[in-house]
C-alpha cells in the first residue's frame, strides 16, 4: 500500500466539507483547552504555592502548636533531640490597631525571638531586627512590614526610630520586614508588625503560654520520625496520660509537602475528568458524524475495493483521516487552552505553567479519541459489500 | 485468462424464495480476446461481471482467472489480484469528485504492492491518460469533464496497472451516441494493442463491434441470440460450449 497517497486523500477529506470537519474538531478543541488550561493554571498555581509555603515552611522545618505551649517545652525538645538545628518561638498574629500620628491601622502583631530572623526565614531590609537585649528588657520595640510602613508613614517617609502606637502602648520602629507578599490564606504579610515575644507576652498579653514554635531539623528526610519523637517529649512535658489525646498538633514540612500535592491532585483530577466528559461527547459526536460520512461515501469505497484495496486499507483509511481530524484539533486545542490560560492568570495573577507532560497527555488525548470514534465507522466502511457500494 | 465451469449463482430474497441468476455457465476467455455479452436487463450480466472481478463469489463451479483458483484465495489475495490483475470500467464512471484526472487514475496504485511503482505513480498516471486520448485534460477536476472524457479517465484508471483483463459493465450506459462510439473505439484500439476485454452491455448493436458476442439469457450463457434478434456476430461465437476461443487477437474486423 502506497501511504503516501492514502494520507494525501485523508487530508483532502478533510478539506472536503469545512463545516463537518469543524463540527468533528471543536469537542476535541474544547477538550483539550480545557485540558491544557487546566494543567497549566494548576501547575502554576500550585507552584506559587509550594514557593510561598516553602519560603515559611522550607524542608527539614517542623511547627509546634499548642494553646499551653511554654519555653521548657522547647527547651526539653532541644535538650533531648540532637538533630533540632535551631528553634524559635512565635507568639501571637492577632490584629491590633496600630497608629502613628492621626494614621491608623489594623495588624497582625506577632512576637519573635532573636532567632526568628534564621528559623521563620524573614529578617529586615532596613534598621535592625529583634535582639537578646530587647528580650531581656520586654523592650518596646518593633519591626514592621514596608506595606504597613507605607500606610503609617507614606511612600518617602523614614520609619525608623519613629514611635507608634500598638493599641496604647508606644513602640519604637527599629527595622523594616523583608518582604513576604500575599499568604495562601489572602492576608497581606507586608502589613506584619513583628515585637519581642517577651514584651508581647507580659507587656501586652499577660500569658505565659507561646502558642507556636518552629523548629529546624538537620535531615528533610527524617522528619517524620523526629515528629514522633517530639510526640512523646509533649507528652511526657504536658503529663498527658496513656490514652489520652495530645493537646498540641505537630505538622512537619512533609506533611504540607502532601498536602498541597493532594490539593494539586484534586484540582487536576476534576480538571482531568471534565476534559474527559468533553472528549467523551466530542468522540461521540465524531463517530455519528463518520458513520454518515461512511455512507455518503459508500461508492467511494466500493470503488476502492474494487480497484484492490483490502479491508484493512479501507479501514485504516478512515480511521486515519478520524484522527488526523483530532490531531490537528488537538494542536488547536493546545493553542486555545494557553490563551484561556494567559487570559484567566492576567485577571487572577496566577503565573501559567505548561509542562511537555501536559502538552503529550492533550495530543495523546486527541489521538486516543479519535482512535475510539473512528473505530466503529472504520470497521463498517471496511466490511461494506463492494457489490451493494457499486450498485 | 478466464475459465469459468459450472458456475452457478441465486440470491435469497425474502418471501419470494430463491432466485437463480446464473445457472450452470460454463465460459472461457482466451489472452487477447475482445468478448462481449449481451443481454437483456435483468438477465445476470452484472452478477456474472462482479463473480468475473472477484467481488462476488459464486455458489459453485470453478473459476480460473490467469491461471490460479479464485475459489481458494483470501479475501486480502482477492484484493491483491483485483488490483494487479482486472481493470473495472463501470457504468456510472465512479470518479472521485474534487479529484484531478491524474489523481483519479493513480488511485489503483495505493493499493500496490510493487514497490517499483512507489516513485512514479504521476508518470505511470500520465502516460495511462495519453493512451485514452486524455493529454490535455491531466489537471482537470472530474467535475470538469464530459460524460465521454470522465469514461475515458475511468478507463486509464483500469489500464494503469497493466491489467490481464479489462472488464465494462454498460459503459456507454451513460453517455450519448457520439461519446459512446468513441468509448467503443478506444477499446477497439486497446483490444488492438493487446489488451483482453470483456464488455457487458444489453445493446446489441455495441456488442457486435466486438470480435466475439456471448448471449445471455435468464442465467444462461449461449453462442446464439435466444429471441431471433440479429445473428450477424455468431460467425465468431463458435466454442462457448467447449470453451475455445473462436476469435484470437485481431481478427475482428
Ligand atoms: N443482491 C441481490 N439480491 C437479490 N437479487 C438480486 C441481487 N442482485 C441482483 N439480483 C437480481 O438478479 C437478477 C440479475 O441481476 P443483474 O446481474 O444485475 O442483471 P443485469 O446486470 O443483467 O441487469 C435480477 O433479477 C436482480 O434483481
Ligand atoms: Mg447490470
Amino acid at each position: 500500500m502506497n501511504r503516501k497517497l492514502l494520507l494525501q486523500s485523508s487530508v483532502r477529506s478533510m478539506f472536503r466539507n469545512k463545516l463537518r470537519t469543524l463540527f468533528m474538531s471543536i469537542g476535541v478543541m474544547i477538550g483539550v483547552a480545557t485540558l491544557i488550561a487546566g494543567q497549566s493554571l494548576g501547575n502554576g498555581a500550585g507552584q506559587q504555592v509550594t514557593k510561598r509555603v516553602n519560603k515559611v515552611f522550607s524542608p527539614g522545618t517542623i511547627y509546634l502548636v499548642s494553646q499551653t505551649l511554654a519555653y521548657g517545652d522547647i527547651e526539653a525538645i532541644e535538650q533531648q533531640m540532637d538533630q533540632v538545628v535551631a528553634s524559635a518561638p512565635r507568639y501571637g498574629g492577632a490584629e491590633s490597631e496600630i497608629s502613628y500620628q492621626a494614621t491608623n491601622r489594623q495588624a497582625a502583631v506577632f512576637g519573635h525571638t532573636e532567632k526568628g530572623e534564621l528559623v521563620w526565614n524573614r529578617g529586615v531590609t532596613e534598621g535592625r531586627y529583634i535582639n537578646r537585649r530587647d528580650l531581656a528588657k520586654t523592650a518596646r520595640v518593633a519591626l514592621i512590614g514596608h506595606r504597613l510602613a507605607e500606610l503609617l508613614f507614606g511612600v518617602d517617609g523614614d520609619p525608623i526610630d519613629k514611635e507608634i502606637l500598638i493599641g496604647s502602648v508606644p513602640f519604637r520602629v527599629v527595622g523594616i520586614l523583608e518582604s513576604a507578599g500575599i499568604d495562601p490564606h489572602g492576608e497581606d504579610r507586608d502589613e506584619d508588625i513583628f515585637i519581642p515575644i517577651t514584651t508581647a507576652m507580659r507587656r501586652l498579653s499577660n500569658t505565659e503560654y507561646i502558642g507556636v514554635a518552629k523548629l529546624v531539623i538537620d535531615n528533610h528526610d527524617l522528619v517524620d520520625d523526629d515528629a514522633d519523637q517530639i510526640t512523646a517529649i509533649m507528652r511526657e512535658q504536658h503529663n498527658i496520660a496513656a490514652g489520652e489525646d495530645d493537646d498540641f498538633a505537630i505538622y512537619t514540612s512533609k506533611f504540607v509537602g502532601r498536602m498541597i500535592a493532594r490539593a494539586n491532585r484534586i484540582l487536576n483530577v476534576y480538571m482531568v475528568a471534565a476534559a474527559a466528559v468533553v472528549l467523551l461527547v466530542a468522540a461521540i459526536v465524531i463517530a455519528s458524524i463518520m458513520l454518515v460520512v461512511v455512507r455518503e461515501r459508500i461508492a467511494e469505497i466500493g470503488l476502492r475495493k474494487a480497484l484492490g484495496a483490502t479491508e484493512k486499507n479501507i479501514g485504516f483509511q478512515f480511521l486515519a483521516e478520524v484522527v488526523a481530524v483530532t490531531l490537528v484539533s488537538g494542536v488547536l486545542g493546545i493553542g486555545l487552552g494557553m490563551a484561556a490560560a494567559k487570559l484567566v492568570s492576567m485577571q487572577f495573577a496566577v503565573p501559567v505553567m505548561l509542562t511537555t507532560n501536559s502538552v503529550v497527555l492533550a495530543l495523546a488525548a486527541a489521538v486516543i479519541v479519535g482512535i475510539v470514534a473512528g473505530i466503529a465507522p472504520a470497521r463498517r466502511a471496511a466490511r461494506l459489500d463492494p457489490v451493494e457500494a457499486l450498485r | 485468462m478466464i475459465k469459468l465451469r459450472n458456475i452457478s449463482k441465486s440470491y435469497q430474497r425474502a418471501g419470494e424464495g430463491e432466485l437463480k441468476v446464473l445457472k450452470q455457465v460454463d465460459f472461457v476467455v482466451e489472452r487477447g480476446e475482445f468478448v462481449a455479452i449481451v443481454g437483456p436487463s435483468g438477465s445476470g450480466k452484472s452478477t456474472l461481471m462482479n463473480i468475473l472481478g472477484l467481488l462476488d463469489t459464486a455458489d459453485s463451479g470453478d473459476y480460473e482467472l490467469a491461471g490460479s483458483k479464485v475459489s481458494t484465495m483470501t479475501a486480502t489475495e482477492l484484493a491483491r489480484t483485483r488490483n494487479a490483475t482486472i481493470g473495472f470500467v463501470f457504468q456510472q464512471f465512479h470518479l472521485l469528485d474534487r479529484t484531478t484526472a491524474t489523481e483519479n487514475v493513480e488511485l489503483p496504485l495505493v493499493y500496490s504492492d510493487s514497490k517499483a511503482i512507489n516513485g512514479n505513480t504521476r508518470k505511470k498516471a500520465i502516460d495511462a491518460l495519453c493512451r485514452v486520448g486524455l493529454e490535455e485534460r491531466l489537471t482537470h477536476y472530474s467535475s470538469e469533464l464530459s460524460g465521454g472524457q470522465q469514461q475515458r479517465v475511468a478507463i486509464a484508471r483500469a489500464l494503469i496497472n497493466d491489467p490481464d483483463i479489462i472488464l465494462a459493465d454498460e459503459p456507454t450506459g451513460n453517455l450519448d451516441q457520439a461519446a459512446g462510439r468513441q468509448i467503443m473505439e478506444l477499446f477497439c484500439e486497446l483490444n488492438q494493442a493487446g489488451s483482453t476485454i470483456l464488455l457487458i452491455t444489453h445493446d446489441p448493436q455495441l456488442a457486435r463491434q466486438a470480435a466475439r458476442v456471448v448471449y445471455i439469457d435468464d442465467g444462461r450463457l449461449s453462442s446464439t441470440a435466444a429471441t431471433g434478434t440479429s445473428t450477424e456476430g455468431t460467425a465468431a461465437n463458435a466454442g462457448i460450449q467447449n470453451g475455445q476461443a473462436a476469435s484470437p487477437q485481431g481478427t475482428f474486423s
